[in-house]
């Protein structure tokens, strides 16, 4: 009887997998985690795991019982927590390396100077910058992030840091970019409220590295967009 | 809910989405081995002596383009077929890395910043290390084999053997899952409660540098397939030596492959894994800053 229990709870905890992974897939969650490259291998990753339940239930082998408590963990975590991007709590721990973003690993060159500037988003300009940024001072731009307010920051108080996430593969590799904004009341916008911010571009020298600058003359509270990471 | 959880819960279950993939490729490959290879074959096709067959270990993965989390299990079903221990350890070491998928990652990073050099220091130490601390570690004196839940299959002549290769492959996937779980929670633990930012600052020292960049890489835990970029990335702060002790500690050791080392191989073969690879990575790395080669 125990072991029959262990194999019911085993393959239903093998089934709400296969179902977690195609549904998180599917309605596009699983982006809030993964690069969006692996899906297919997430789809097949499902099916194959579908397959580790249905052969499991005529398995006269006993089951792991530890494997059923581990695989718990990821199972109830899924299904218990509403799915939520990285947010400004996360980059606390990495500011220093915000802007640290690897030029080649980007499929378009946001420097050459065909490119529609316009477009740029903050990847693109994060890149910019770690060449030289005072070529592109004066240029118009619409940027799309969530606010970060923290004092580790060191803005102005008439500036507020505009920030995305760079994924390369999934949230453990995830860089942050970010560009401050100047506006008049920046409070007014909580920490993770999604904006988008149009402006000119201006170079702020006062660090002592040329770094740019939004100058911001409009600003527009958004909702969190489907895919919320920027991808290389 | 608390910032400090919710940051947990992203990090660990993007590291448990993008590894189970991975994972099951492994199980499979590992259960197809167990199934379809035939252990005579094996013990006449690989070589007895342990350093000849360490150094066909770390070749063997550009036929299996995966990271740790299918290397390890297929590893272990190597060696549990007949496989010289050396073949084994050395595969799982430095397959993560010699692999086509990573191979070409690599280049796409770096050709186009510091040239072929790069890539090839890459290739060369990862081999290297792989092998030198595959044949540093002694064959098992007692069995590496499937997880016991494998071997108890008890199957019949009218199943199909797909049927069969799936049992084989869920046990290997079970067994290792928890082995798995284990090291995404403690990676994602540890990137939400150490700040990435003081390692960063540490490594701005060029002694300092090597050893930094290689605890960064095991706390990160990154796929091997995409660890390029952020190396690429960390080139622009720090020594390009210490990015290549990131580039190749990395994928053989990280805080979530510790405890699938430990499962496969047990916990003696483990540590001197770690105390091999980490010295000779950081040996080999400063002398190749020191001497200015990279």
């Amino acid at each position: 009887m125990g072991l029959t229990i262990r194999r019911i709870s085993m393959v239903t905890i093998l089934f709400a997998l296969a179902g977690i992974l195609s549904f998180r897939t599917a309605t596009g969650q699983m982006a809030l985690y993964i690069h969006p490259r692996y899906e297919l291998l997430v789809y097949a990753c499902a099916l194959v795991v579908f397959l580790f339940g249905a052969v499991s239930l005529s398995s006269r082998t006993k089951p792991p019982a530890l494997a059923s408590i581990f695989l718990l963990l990821p199972v109830c975590l899924a299904i218990g927590i509403t799915p939520k991007p990285l947010g400004s709590a996360a980059l606390a721990g990495q500011i220093h390396a915000l802007n640290a973003v690897a030029p080649s690993a980007k499929t378009t060159n946001p420097t050459d100077t065909t490119t529609d500037r316009a477009q740029w988003d903050l990847y693109d300009w994060a890149i910019a910058s770690s060449i030289d940024i005072t070529p592109y001072a004066g240029s118009v731009t619409t940027l799309e992030g969530f606010v970060v307010h923290s004092p580790d920051l060191d803005l102005p108080v008439d500036q507020l840091m505009l920030a995305r996430y760079v994924l390369n593969c999934c949230t453990a590799d995830a860089g942050g970019v970010g560009m401050p904004v100047v506006w008049a009341n920046p409070t007014q916008y909580a920490s993770d409220t999604w904006l988008r911010v149009t402006g000119t571009i201006s170079v702020d020298s006062r660090a002592g590295v040329p770094r740019a600058i939004l100058l911001a003359t409009s600003i527009v509270p958004i909702e969190q967009p489907r895919r919320p990471y920027l991808l290389p | 809910m608390n910032a400090q959880l919710e940051q947990f819960v992203v990090i660990f279950l993007g590291i448990f989405y993008e590894a189970i993939p991975f994972l099951t490729i492994g199980a499979l490959v590992s259960a197809g081995i167990h199934l379809f290879v035939d252990p005579a074959w094996l013990m006449t096709k690989l070589p007895r002596n342990p350093t000849l067959a360490a150094c066909i270990g770390s070749v063997v993965g550009v036929f299996f383009p995966v990271c740790e989390c299918g290397s390890i299990p297929a590893a272990r079903s190597f060696i549990g077929r007949g496989a010289p221990a050396q073949f084994g350890y050395a595969f799982a070491l430095a397959a993560p890395v010699i692999n086509p998928i990573v191979l070409i990652s690599t280049s796409v990073a770096f050709v186009g910043v510091t040239g072929w050099g790069f890539v090839w220091w890459r290739i060369g130490l990862t081999m290297l290390v792989a092998i030198l601390t595959a044949r540093s570690i002694p064959s098992p004196t007692t069995s590496i084999t499937a997880p016991p839940q494998a071997q108890a299959h008890v199957h019949t002549d009218d199943e199909l053997p797909i049927v069969v290769w799936l049992r084989h492959a869920a046990s290997d996937w079970l067994d290792m899952l928890r082995f798995l779980v284990f090291g995404a929670a403690a990676a994602a633990i540890v990137q939400v409660f150490v700040s990435n930012d003081w390692l960063i600052t540490v490594a701005a020292n060029p002694w300092y540098a090597v050893p930094a960049l290689m605890a960064l890489a095991a706390i990160m835990a990154i796929c091997s397939t995409v660890d390029a970029f952020i190396g690429l990335a960390l080139l622009r702060t720090v020594a390009p030596n210490a990015v290549l002790a990131f580039l190749v500690f990395g994928p053989m050791i990280d805080l979530k492959s510790i405890p699938m080392f430990i499962g496969a191989f047990g916990v003696r073969v483990t540590l001197r894994m770690i105390a091999m690879t980490a010295v000779l990575t950081a040996a080999a790395c400063l002398c190749i800053g020191g001497l200015g080669w990279v």
